[in-house]
């Protein structure tokens, strides 16, 4: 019994990042992160160069994806937790409309910045993302760090730590 | 046995929750299809209508290779998701914003899907 539940917990702790790892489709880990600018949902410019020195969760969403809303509140939880330490959330949204996406802002009480791509620009020239959620960190040099694709508990302690050793005052590199 | 069988079933159900869509996904008037998938109903809409050669004239970026090689493996014999897949792994970002904006103005969407 014990043996099922270790085997069960192994694969799900290490199957997003299994995924992220089976594709090669985007850019890769290891590689620098392709500089983008997109709007607010307050629609100031956002540019990623702006968050230079700072670790950036760059996420990919919609608010039609069931498991990119059932993820953003650890998301949120895990920016409140470490956005004092140099952590940065910029979340993309592909909806059409602004309203779907300020309103999952609203009924979610999310925090962390929400940029609009409803032209799929940055989401699909750019990062080539095929699967939703999709999300990448970026490291203060603007070097991409891990790829996670699917929901992720983004405040179980394995995660933020993966998260925690990218940060300005983490020591990976 | 019984424990293969629950990781199977759990590996199953995990993968259809976790996210939307695991490869590129185009939609044209409310019918959407795997771009590459070997369905009469993705080939009617994209090579039987002639979509797809219009779509990949006008994809001024994308080298003559690239389309040839398109065109190949989602409207004739060879038909081939995975070699499609391959083909698209392989693009430049000016490359996706030329293939992106062509099916833009013939009407179809990219990876807008419901799940």
């Amino acid at each position: 019994m014990f043996l099922r539940r270790f085997v069960m917990l192994i694969f799900l702790l290490s199957w997003p990042f299994y995924a992220a790892h089976s594709t090669d489709i985007g850019p890769h880990v290891g590689k620098r992160a392709p500089v983008f600018e997109l709007a607010t949902t307050d629609n100031k410019k956002v540019k990623l160069t702006d968050y230079a020195g700072k670790a950036v969760i760059l996420n990919f969403w919609a608010s039609w994806c069931g498991p990119c809303r059932a993820e953003m509140p650890s998301l949120n939880r895990l920016y409140e937790d470490l956005k004092d330490k140099g952590l940065v959330v910029l979340a993309v949204s592909i909806d059409r409309s602004l309203e779907a996406a300020t309103s999952l802002k609203s009924e979610k009480g999310l925090t962390f910045t929400i940029l609009m791509d409803p032209e799929k620009e940055v989401y699909f020239d750019d990062y080539a993302v095929v699967a939703l959620p999709t999300t990448f960190l970026i490291d203060a040099e603007g070097i991409i760090r891990e790829k996670f694709i699917g929901e992720i508990k983004w405040d179980d302690p394995a995660v933020r730590q993966r998260i925690a050793a990218y940060l300005p005052s983490g020591k990976k590199r | 046995m019984k424990n293969i069988f629950l990781l199977s079933a759990f590996a199953i159900v995990l993968s259809a929750t976790t996210g939307c869509s695991t490869t590129f996904r185009i939609s044209k008037e409310g019918r959407g299809y795997m771009w590459g998938s070997e369905s009469k109903a993705i080939y009617a809409m994209l090579c039987e209508s002639g979509d797809l050669k219009k779509i990949l004239a006008e994809a001024s970026s994308l080298p003559q290779r690239v389309k040839e090689d398109l065109y190949r493996y989602n409207c004739t014999q060879e038909r081939s998701g995975a070699k499609v897949k391959e083909i698209y792994a392989a693009m430049t970002p000016d490359e996706r914003k030329s293939l992106r904006t062509a099916f833009k103005r013939n009407g179809y969407d990219i990876n807008a899907m419901t799940c």
